[in-house]
């Protein structure tokens, strides 16, 4: 019987409980999409992230895409994590070696892998457009933007 | 026309732009699900800036704009949800 984890964490998250969450022994394939946080755009620096989420209806949303995922494909478990709170990035680290994190892991077992790659790449499409999550950027300069999805049907860009 | 009281959340630029979190607002009942829209930038004119670019849910559920009525009751929980950028 396959199984759901969603979790909204505002701690750093852990790949590997994802793999093992979902790892079973009739599941011939694991597929993964993880979503790092990038310490740049435009140019300009990005000293810190802040995730903000409305997690009970963060959660109900997940679940639907859990369900949804399970009437288009054979799989086995699903575990999504998405991350909040604020990171931040080390400036002095930031010169050599980039601190980054991931803000998003889903992890899809099912016995044949075209069927778990297609489940995730459906998860964090649909998690794009429809997961009340938002982050904010956090530039060096002291400026700041709420960032907008353009998988959001009512964000302003499109 | 019935008035609720209903309770309503605010995130992220919603948040900055309203200052708080959460607020408590009275709204007629049986509005259409456009309507509903409107109301809540005439009952929050800081909302003013992303009038056209925020969604509603009503209890956890997002809320279409269209002329579909919408029931409300009282202590139902309505929620500002602004342009997302998960993942």
């Amino acid at each position: 019987m396959g199984m759901n984890r969603i979790e909204i964490l505002s701690c750093p998250l852990n790949v590997d409980k994802a793999v093992e969450f979902v790892t079973s022994p009739t599941s011939g394939a694991i597929s993964m999409f993880i979503g790092m946080t990038r310490n740049n755009f435009d140019g300009k620096k990005v000293i810190k992230l802040q995730y903000e989420a409305y997690t009970s209806m963060a959660e109900k949303e997940l679940n639907k895409i859990c369900q949804h995922i399970r009437e288009k494909w054979t799989v086995e478990h699903i575990c999504i994590y998405h991350r909040i709170g604020q990171v931040i990035y080390d400036i002095v680290n930031i010169l050599e070696v980039p601190v980054t994190e991931a803000s998003v892991v889903i992890a899809v077992s099912s016995p044949h892998r075209q069927e778990s790659l297609e489940a995730v790449h459906y998860a964090i499409d649909s998690l794009k457009a429809s997961v009340p999550i938002w982050k904010k950027e956090i530039y060096d300069e002291g400026d700041s933007i709420w960032k907008e999805n353009k998988e959001c049907h009512w964000t302003v860009t499109t | 026309m019935d008035v609720i009281n209903v309770t309503i959340l605010f995130f992220a630029k919603g948040r900055e732009l309203r200052g708080q979190r959460e607020d408590q607002t009275a709204i007629i009942s049986q509005p259409s699900g456009a309507d509903l829209y409107k109301l809540v930038v005439d009952k929050f004119p800081c909302l003013e800036p992303i009038r056209d670019h925020f969604a509603l849910a009503l209890n956890e559920e997002y809320i279409e704009k269209s002329d579909q009525i919408i029931t409300l009751s009282e202590g139902d929980q309505l929620a500002v949800i602004p342009p997302i950028s998960g993942g």
